[in-house]
């Protein structure tokens, strides 16, 4: 087996989960600059043992709308969840642009119980209007969540909340990974529940679990 | 119903057109020369027309500009504490709405529908009113015809009792509505003429598409110098008795204009309400207490309350604007009831702030001007084509001339209010300037100009100069009256309008005083075609409406040239076009065949926001720029309402096209479990932020169902702003899921292509 430092699984991760989710749409005024991208997925494992490739997967798409669903997902031990459901959409308007995803299941069960939750729904929006830019993820919320036997208040954690699952890794809860130059580019990838396993001995990434993840981007030059 | 047969209206066109021509070349040669057209300019070399003796009622202008601003976008005015001016006057000064904005040719003394009854929805292919077999060609046969009117909703039909102070509300009885009503239950009232815009009208002499609403101010109605009755009170001291005046204030057609809606019933009012009472509603009440003022208001911004309205009230707005010898005095009795000055003169107030707030509304920075200013690149190649036409064989000049754009103006007719003209039969009359009747709808729907006023006075300035003794003298008509016979015996008033300026005329339809045409492609065809009515009208019609014979590629330049005038301002509601926000009805909850009783024999008004904007306009509040009235919309977004385990997420895209709408929901209520998706629309309307869509629907995977969404784009973001709201029926048409509110994450985007 390969090994690769946690550094570069990530960066390999953001290199696919951006580039899986980018679909640019046709700006209305024939500006190169003006897009919006944006894509949304209910759960992604990748573990030596298994994996699930996004799930429901929701990418925007030249309608200007992607959705996708699906009544239940199982990676056996690894990963059940139910009622997924993903959204996405984005348009350039006269004045700005705007993209937004989401990202929404029920009955979440990580890791043979390690890890659940009633609800769990990540929301990601960008808007652009060329002199500013901005992203946030209102609405992403989680309801019922435990990790462990700890149980989380409803509602949504600090972004980028880390808390170790011993021998296990770590989860972030409310990930949330923002780029543009917050004028006329904004973007924001929000991952509810991001499942980062460990190997006990080395600490090296061995896998990943994602769930309620959510991106949207929105570029307008004027 | 009046619906016209295409061969009852061809059968009426039996006129010798060979042997009109042949005597108008004749004519012609008798009769004094018409006035040249006037040429183009920008308008910012137009002066604001101000009253000359303004500052006898005037103490500070600044004060009365936000007194009138305040007067004018205040809910509270109208007699059910809904309708204000700016109800009908929102959207560039004019009224985009398209659900309940029909009304009968109640002007002919017809009270049916052909269009759509009322709670109807317009919709595209609803327009023109007037169809032709061959829309551009001259003579094409007319296939159908409505004398239907796309106006504006007022008031429900009511009779005023009184005023409670405090209340926005007056004290009503609500009347059964024979017209306007659905099974019944009535729904608020259509004006009869369509609204024009409030921008620029400054400039005309006379207001009102008949200009009833006249140049001199009387302090009390639109009639005039021409109304025995009005009067208004002046005190000689603070406290002193006041007494009773006739002021003449002019130009204050705008005043004129603005002290008509507050008492009628069809616009504002409960029958029988009176100025006086209004003004003890108003004066008891916090100005614009249901509205938002934004804080970069141009005008009310620093006045703004975070809790809604402004923080000063409207007795101390009016002892701020106007001398005090009109508000200091003590009571006045009118009718057997007692007033104070500030009530009994409320209308002086009331008019003259509304003018001199209107009179900051002055579009002059389209395009058209500053190529007019010399800035050769403001137009493109298309548009200059389109100006050229407009000025020689589009003919559009000749009644849109000068920097105003319009005949109308204070500075046109203000030198000469009459004018001799050879007309369309060839006969040769005297008409008053910058009216005209255009064969738009048979004169006999509405008479327009030759209408009379509540005193029997004719409207028109060429019939009181031919009443003995005259009404009125024309000094600058030469010859004078009387020394051309063959035109000054008769009056060709019948059925003409006032010409409209035309300024931001892009976002200003639906078009012409009926609103029969959706488009301006469908007024430049309407009058390449040389009128639909025009031998119909041939008595009274202007000699100018006659097939142009213009080429698409030439109606594409007149179009090009007339988008062309729109003030980005205007567009985008920046100062001075900012302003409060606005709750207006948009007609009844339900549609044309069924509405819910509110349990008073009105329907339930389906209330829509017009988001407040400051001075910098719709980009900084996060809106979309003011749409044309007929046009493509869009929308798209998603995002959650609710929170926890009860919230619900949805997608929403909506594609509206003429014809068909395309575009899906997607709704899934987590806490009751429904999942509701539809890829078909099988309806739509739209507003400038709002879009409904009707369709079948899956809910949680069962078909026969139908729905009703309707998203709202208020800013973007739009978390805390955007609203979407969802309704299913059942098969059997009963009512089974509503959900709704402001969206707690995501955004809506509305937007038109």
């Amino acid at each position: 087996m390969t090994s690769i430092s946690a550094k570069a699984v990530g960066r390999a991760i953001a290199v696919v989960l951006l580039g899986a989710l980018t679909v640019t749409m046709p700006a209305s005024r024939a500006q190169s600059s003006n897009t919006v991208n944006g894509g949304a997925y209910g759960a992604f494992v990748q573990t030596p043992a298994a994996s699930l490739a996004r799930s429901p997967f929701a990418t925007l798409d030249p309608s200007g709308m992607g959705d996708a669903a699906a009544a239940a997902v199982n990676v056996a031990s690894v990963l059940a969840a139910e009622s997924l459901s993903s959204v996405t959409t984005g348009v350039v308007g006269e004045n700005a642009a705007s993209a937004q995803s989401g990202s929404t299941l029920q009955n979440v069960n990580i890791l043979g119980g390690l890890i659940t939750a009633q609800l769990v729904s990540g929301q990601s929006s960008s808007a652009s209007n060329g002199s500013s830019a901005s992203s946030d993820a209102n609405g992403s919320t989680f309801a019922g969540l435990l990790v462990g036997s700890v149980a989380i208040a409803d509602g949504v954690p600090a972004p980028n909340s880390q808390i170790a699952l011993p021998g296990v890794g770590t989860v972030t809860l409310n990930e949330q990974i923002p780029r543009g130059d917050g004028q006329t580019t904004s973007g924001l990838t929000v991952n509810m529940i991001h499942v980062r396993l460990k190997d006990v001995l080395t600490g090296a990434q061995t896998g990943e679990i994602i769930v309620g993840a959510a991106d949207s981007d929105a570029a307008f030059g004027r | 119903m009046q619906s016209r047969s295409a061969r009852d209206i061809l059968s009426s066109l039996v006129i010798p057109v060979g042997a009109v021509l042949i005597f108008t070349v004749a004519l012609r040669a008798q009769v004094p020369p018409r006035d040249p057209p006037h040429p183009l300019a920008s308008l910012k070399t137009v002066p604001v027309p101000e009253p000359a003796n303004l500052a006898d009622f005037v103490a500070d202008k600044t004060a009365a500009i936000r007194l009138g601003k305040a007067l004018f976008w205040d809910m509270q005015a109208g007699g059910d504490g809904i309708q204000a001016c700016a109800s009908c006057h929102f959207h560039a000064g004019a009224d985009n709405r398209r659900k309940n904005q029909l009304s009968p040719g109640l002007l002919g003394g017809d009270t049916t529908f052909q269009v759509g009854g009322p709670n109807y929805t317009l919709r595209a292919k609803d327009f023109p009113f007037t169809r032709h077999a061959d829309e551009n060609a001259a003579g094409s046969p007319i296939v159908s015809d409505a004398n239907d009117v796309a106006s504006s909703q007022g008031v429900f039909n009511t009779t005023f009792i009184d005023v409670t102070p405090g209340h926005a509300a007056d004290v009503c009885d609500s009347v059964a509505d024979p017209v306007f009503q659905v099974h019944g239950i009535n729904a608020r009232r259509v004006e009869p003429r369509n609204t024009p815009s409030m921008n620029n009208a400054v400039f005309n002499f006379d207001n009102f598409w008949d200009g009833r609403a006249d140049h001199i101010f009387n302090g009390a109605s639109p009639f005039g110098d021409l109304d025995p009755t009005a009067r208004v009170w002046r005190a000689d001291a603070a406290g002193a008795q006041p007494h009773a005046v006739q002021v003449e204030i002019e130009p204050g057609s705008l005043a004129s204009q603005a002290v008509g809606p507050p008492l009628s019933p069809f616009e504002m009012s409960c029958a029988g309400r009176v100025f006086p009472k209004l003004g003890r509603k108003m004066l008891s009440l916090t100005p614009l207490a249901k509205q938002v003022v934004d804080p970069n208001d141009s005008v009310l911004g620093p006045f703004a309350r975070s809790s809604g309205g402004i923080n000063t009230n409207y007795p101390q707005m009016i002892r701020s604007a106007f001398r005090p010898e009109w508000w200091s005095g003590g009571a006045v009795t009118i009718s057997g009831a007692t007033f104070t000055q500030m009530e009994a003169n409320f209308s002086l107030f009331w008019g003259l702030a509304i003018q001199l707030f209107e009179s900051t509304l002055v579009a002059n920075d389209s395009r058209v001007d500053r190529f007019l200013e010399g800035d050769t690149t403001a137009l493109s190649g298309l548009e200059q084509q389109g100006m050229d036409l407009f000025t020689s064989t589009g003919r559009c000049i000749n009644c849109h001339g000068g920097a105003e754009l319009t005949n109308a103006s204070v500075r046109n007719v203000g030198n000469e209010r009459l004018e001799r003209m050879v007309m369309g039969d060839g006969g040769c009359a005297i008409y008053d300037d910058g009216f005209y009747n255009i064969g738009m709808r048979p004169t006999a729907e509405d008479i327009g100009r030759g209408g009379t006023d509540p005193f029997g006075n004719p409207l028109s300035d060429t019939r009181r100069a031919m009443m003995d003794p005259p009404l009125f003298v024309d000094q600058n008509l030469s010859p004078p009256l009387g020394a051309v016979p063959e035109c000054d015996k008769r009056a060709n008033v019948d059925g003409t309008f006032k010409t409209p300026a035309l300024r931001n005329v892009e976002l200003t339809g639906p078009y012409f005083h009926a609103g029969a045409k959706g488009t301006l492609r469908q007024v430049v065809q309407f009058y390449n075609r040389g009128g639909d009515f025009a031998r119909l009208n041939i008595a009274n019609l202007d000699p100018d409406i006659q097939p142009l014979g213009l080429t698409l590629t030439q109606m594409d330049a007149l179009v090009a040239f007339l988008q062309a005038l729109t003030d980005e301002r205007t567009r985008q509601d920046k100062a001075p076009f900012d302003h409060p926000s606005l709750l207006r009805p948009n007609g009844c909850l339900g549609n044309d065949h069924h509405v819910e009783d509110n349990g008073s024999g009105r329907c339930v008004d389906d209330i829509e926001e017009v988001p407040s904007v400051g001075a910098g306009g719709r980009p900084e509040a996060g809106l979309v720029p003011l749409q044309p009235f007929l046009s493509i919309s869009k929308m798209r977004g998603s995002g959650v309402l609710g929170a926890g385990r009860q919230m619900s997420d949805f997608g929403f895209n909506f594609n509206g096209t003429e014809e068909v709408p395309d575009g899906k929901v997607r709704f899934r209520d987590r806490g009751r479990r429904v999942e509701i998706r539809t890829d078909t629309f099988t309806m739509h309307e739209s507003t400038e932020t709002c879009v409904r869509v009707w369709g079948p629907a899956v809910v949680n995977d069962a078909s026969g169902f139908s729905l009703t969404a309707k998203g709202c784009d208020h800013r973007q973001p739009g978390a805390g702003h955007d609203t979407f709201e969802i309704a299913v029926w059942d098969a059997a048409g009963t009512l089974v899921y509503t959900n709704g509110g402001v969206l707690s994450g995501g955004n809506l985007q509305a937007f038109i292509r």
